[in-house]
């Protein structure tokens, strides 16, 4: 092979700063230690997401707001108002993070942003709801309602309040124009059925229905504004979660 | 040792031989200077940065995986030095962020422009290359005078497949308005 002598040159620079020691190869420790770390990131990143998006759909179930919608424009008006935007915020981060991570590989930077980020956004919202379906959140919110979980009680507490004019229930009688519940502490109360009150049929409730109603509460009344029994509504909490109380 | 892959060869390296690098700087130094010359075409330090390419190659060479393509590698190297040597210059602005990297964008599978058409458009890129914007220019560089494929590029760039395509399509077009306002002029 023949050689230019600025290639002769440049070859020979090179391998001269190799041999002077003015280059050193950076031992391959390093790189595994890199690529550990990063890994570590992603998995970290992973983990944070599927534990925000699985919470956050806990907690909009265990309060009842994932069901007022059923109330229609009010109740989706509700539901704006009181998603936890905190945790969304948080989730969106550690999505954005995990994206900045990702495209470290082919498989994200070869592909425009948007498909790498719907493929973030589908598998971190589908794994949270998934996460959220196990009793994962309730052990923890029990934990922490027993004291088990210092750190994480005043995040569960927070997070576990219901909106006030949104109430969870079991019916225990029913009177001439409203019904009798026991809501969370075991708490009884009286909610009254006004011309107003949106109710499906009120000769499918009965006793030992779970209900969500929506109104105010004043004292140990509630006048209803709605009332609606999706099928699969948690009971109310026997414990801790106190309704903020009517102001 | 002539007969070697590069990836043999950086894989002797690996293993402490490291007179067996001199081969790849053989074997990259023209192309690499070629794509300086062309990318950094204004710029009078392109031969120190490609030194630098090869210093940088031969400190990182641990993390390649010598079962992928070296070239790419090295490429995506000197692409980073060369990206840093235009920003400390301050002469041409270079975004972190582009637009076209958000979104999909149709184009056409790659595919070899005949010799005649290549031919012209290197001519074209010769002439323009200052009036080019250092995004367009650098896939044109890759595409016509490195004979790179739209993968290869996006790989050396780290952007999507479809926006090097774009990115060819936009450079040609800006080229051809380029140089048809150089005509007129003269």
């Amino acid at each position: 092979m023949t050689q230019d002598p600025q290639n002769d040159t440049m070859k020979e620079e090179v391998l001269k700063a190799i041999h002077d020691g003015q280059v050193k190869m950076r031992p391959k420790w390093q790189f595994i230690t890199k690529t550990a770390l990063f890994v570590a990131g992603v998995v970290l990143a992973v983990l944070a997401v599927l534990y925000l998006v699985s919470f956050i759909v806990f907690v909009l179930r265990q309060t009842g707001v994932w069901f007022v919608p059923y109330f229609g424009p009010q109740g989706f008006g509700i539901f704006f108002m009181s998603l936890p935007w905190v945790l969304i915020a948080l989730a969106v981060i550690f999505m954005l993070l995990l994206e900045i991570l990702f495209k470290r590989y082919s498989f994200a930077y070869a592909r425009p942003f948007l498909y790498s980020a719907l493929a973030v956004i589908f598998l971190g919202i589908i794994g949270g709801i998934i996460i959220g379906e196990t009793p994962l959140h309730e052990r923890f919110f029990d934990a922490a309602e027993n004291g088990q979980l210092p750190f994480a009680a005043p995040f569960y507490e927070h997070f576990g309040q219901r909106p006030s004019n949104v109430t969870v229930g079991v019916i225990t009688q029913i009177n001439g124009n409203g019904y009798r519940v026991r809501g969370d502490l075991d708490d009884t109360f009286t909610v009254i059925v006004g011309s107003q009150t949106q109710i499906p049929q009120p000769s499918s409730l009965k006793v030992g229905d779970i209900i969500l109603i929506l109104g105010s509460r004043q004292g140990n009344i509630i006048v209803a504004q709605g009332i609606q029994k999706p099928s699969n509504l948690p009971p109310p909490r026997r414990r801790a979660v106190v309704p903020i109380p009517a102001q | 040792m002539t007969e070697l892959t590069d990836e043999q060869i950086a894989k002797a390296v690996q293993k402490g031989d490291s007179v067996a690098f001199g081969v790849l700087v053989e074997r990259y130094e023209p192309k690499l200077l070629r794509y300086a010359k062309k990318f950094l075409f204004n710029y009078e330090d392109g031969e120190d940065t490609v030194q630098e390419v090869f210093i940088k190659a031969y400190s990182n060479i641990q993390s390649f995986d010598p079962d992928r393509s070296f070239s790419s590698w090295v490429y995506r190297i000197a692409h980073n030095e060369f990206i840093n040597a235009i920003r400390k210059k301050g002469r041409e602005p270079i975004s972190f962020f582009d637009p076209d990297t958000l979104f999909p964008h149709p184009t056409a599978p790659s595919q070899a422009d005949d010799d005649l058409k290549k031919a012209e458009i290197k001519q074209m890129v010769e002439k323009c290359l200052e009036k080019l914007d250092p995004k367009y220019r650098e896939p044109l560089v890759l595409y016509y005078y490195e004979d790179m494929d739209y993968k290869q590029i996006s790989e050396i760039m780290r952007i999507p497949v479809s926006t090097a395509a774009i990115r060819l399509k936009r450079g040609k077009a800006s080229l051809q308005k380029i140089y048809q306002s150089l005509n007129l002029r003269q």
